[in-house]
């Protein structure tokens, strides 16, 4: 009888019992995995002058005096003479590993290294020679390699690599959700910024995704790290005007006043656009293109333009539809747009309010993303390569030549 | 697999030998096969035990037939069980007694599908399956049979074998991920069963 009881209190207690699925997942990838490297080991190798290379992918241009800078992302920057636009020529390679922006000043090229701010002396531009190195003052691009537990590294390349992952669940329809996650398996992380930098009022401001970063370079030689700034995410570019600086992020237009420029203060947000290649900027108006189809999550393909008269009240006047538009320049009273791969357009903005009826051409041949306004000549960045124009006569422009780029594979 | 095969093979044999002395016994049983006392997601399983008495009280045989297991994410997975099980009864004079059984064998998956698509092979294998259970059995008025009621803990477990011909980026959430080569996901179930059953 003793065995009877104990028997059925077993049973009552089994229906306490509550069962689960446990799930052991594994298996084998391919992927893209970040190749890590310190930064000191990066300045140990970095910024020797070489002879002059092909360009595979041309990132900022960048015009000084009768000189070409032309970056190649993560690479360095190839240097043109570029006294006659119309026969640019080659003259070095400077090498700048982790570089994706460059400004100049007063003889004096500032570049991004990774995390470090570089800052050569442009006495003889064919051979920039090194001043000052401030170390570490980009910190978003330092990451951490968590496969071998090393911190402050960055990503240097990527590699094909056969990746095998393990994980364990547990599942249970008391609880709707996996119980437990294990992961025997991480630390791909994703690497890069894109630096934007800009020089006004003796600061060089440089803004990635989400910071901006200010410095003084009232003493050329020796750029003096002031402050960052937060932004909020998707910064995209930064446009100086006057005493303002114009900030396109993807989800609006940031105005700050650089009247102080140690001190830059926010005078407004222009929300509600969302701008990727945005801003060129005159007197009274902002001219912002809107792209679909990009990192940027837009969902229109416009130029708008945006009265800046009061600047801590910017308000959208005009909107013009285009096809897919990425970089503008403004030049008297020209507008250069790059309409992705539909062409290469050119407006007469004399009167804002009818921008879209004063197409002065169109170059459809032209894939361009980024366009230049120079002295000597209109540089337009398309995929095959550099173009300079004679744009002495805005309603026609002349070809002058063509700084190929040959993509690797 | 093929070990367990020959160990099943060599047990029947050994009761095809001893069948002569030792009297046949069956019992079959349908199981609702769950998580816990809710039923949720719930399956099921017939079975039929084939097996000699020992003695009075212990009895070894063949148990097999057909589960079904709702697996999350993965549809419902059929198996066809094989398995060694021993019954002990603790009063078989009484016309009420308490009794226990324990399974140990194997669950087939050949009935689930092969998934194949152009880029993509899926295949499942089964895998090792344990069920002990306790309960009643009560006897029917002058007769041998008598009907069961039962409870118990059923583990099944199988995998499925993805194989990718070419690699394929399939792995949500991971956008670096470029393809997928090969996947496993084994299956571990823990499940409790509640049986009927009649049996002579």
């Amino acid at each position: 009888m003793y065995f009877m009881k104990k028997a059925r209190l077993i049973l009552f207690g089994s229906l306490f019992l509550l069962g689960c699925d446990k799930i052991e997942q594994k298996g084998q990838y391919l992927a893209q995995v970040p190749v890590f490297e310190t930064m000191e080991s990066i300045r140990a190798k970095a910024n020797a002058i070489s002879t002059p290379r092909t360009i595979t992918q041309a990132g900022k241009i960048y015009i000084y005096q009768d000189y070409l800078f032309i970056n190649e992302p993560n690479k360095g920057i190839h240097i043109y003479n570029n006294t006659d636009p119309s026969k640019p020529k080659a003259i070095s390679f400077l090498n700048i590993p982790g570089n994706v922006d460059l400004a100049v000043q007063e003889g004096r090229l500032y570049a991004d290294s990774f995390a470090d701010l570089l800052t050569f002396d442009l006495a003889d531009p064919t051979a920039p020679r090194l001043l000052a190195r401030n170390e570490n003052v980009f910190k978003t691009v330092l990451q951490k390699d968590y496969i071998n537990n090393i911190p402050d590294v960055v990503v240097t390349g990527y590699r094909d690599s056969l990746v095998s992952y393990a994980y364990k669940n547990k599942y249970s329809p008391y609880e709707k959700k996996y119980l437990e996650y294990n992961e025997s398996n991480s630390g791909v992380g994703q690497g890069g910024s894109m630096a934007r930098f800009t020089l006004a009022n003796k600061h060089l401001y440089a803004v990635d995704h989400s910071t901006l970063h200010l410095f003084n370079v009232q003493d050329s030689r020796n750029p003096v790290y002031v402050k960052d700034v937060k932004l909020g995410f998707g910064i995209e570019t930064v446009f100086p005007y006057k005493n303002n600086l114009f900030i396109g992020s993807n989800t609006g237009m940031l105005i700050f006043d650089i009247s102080t420029a140690s001190e830059p203060t926010e005078l407004s947000r222009y929300a509600h656009i969302r701008a990727c290649d945005p801003v060129v900027v005159n007197d009274k108006y902002a001219f912002v293109t809107l792209r679909t189809g990009s990192a940027c999550g837009g969902q229109q393909n416009l130029l708008e333009v945006v009265d800046i008269q009061d600047l801590k009240n910017p308000t959208l006047k005009y909107t013009y539809s285009l096809e897919n538009p990425h970089g503008l320049a403004l030049s008297d009273q020209t507008l250069y747009v790059c309409d992705g791969d539909y062409g290469f357009k050119s407006f007469d903005a004399s009167d804002v309010s009818k921008i879209g009826d004063k197409l002065l051409e169109n170059i459809k041949e032209l894939k361009s993303m980024d366009v230049i306004a120079g002295s000597k000549s209109l540089l337009v960045t398309g995929s095959n390569g550099l173009y300079q124009y004679d744009y002495s006569n805005r309603t026609k422009l002349k070809e002058l030549s063509v700084i190929p780029v040959i993509k690797s594979n | 697999m093929k070990r367990f095969l020959v160990i099943l093979f060599a047990l029947f044999t050994s009761l095809a030998a001893t069948a002569q002395t030792k009297k046949y016994t069956n019992h079959n049983e349908l199981s609702v096969i769950t998580y816990g006392p809710i039923f949720l997601e719930s399956g099921f399983g017939l079975h039929t035990f084939h097996g000699l008495n020992l003695n009075e009280k212990f009895a070894i045989g063949l148990n097999t037939g057909l589960d079904r297991y709702p697996v999350n994410n993965n549809g419902a997975k059929w198996f066809l069980p094989l398995s060694a099980k021993v019954n002990y009864i603790a009063y078989p004079d009484r016309k009420r007694s308490f009794f226990a059984g324990v399974d140990l064998g194997y669950g087939f998956a050949f009935l689930n599908k092969t998934v194949q698509t152009n880029n993509l092979k899926s295949k499942y294998r089964g895998g090792v399956l344990f069920s002990p259970q306790l309960g009643w059995r009560f006897n029917f008025k002058n007769s041998q049979s008598y009907w069961s009621l039962a409870t118990g803990y059923r583990y099944q477990q199988f995998k499925r074998e993805d194989s990718y011909s070419a690699p394929s980026s399939n792995l949500p959430g991971r956008d670096y991920v470029n393809g997928l080569i090969s996947n496993e996901n084994r299956y571990h179930l823990h499940r409790f069963t509640l049986q009927v059953g009649l049996g002579f």
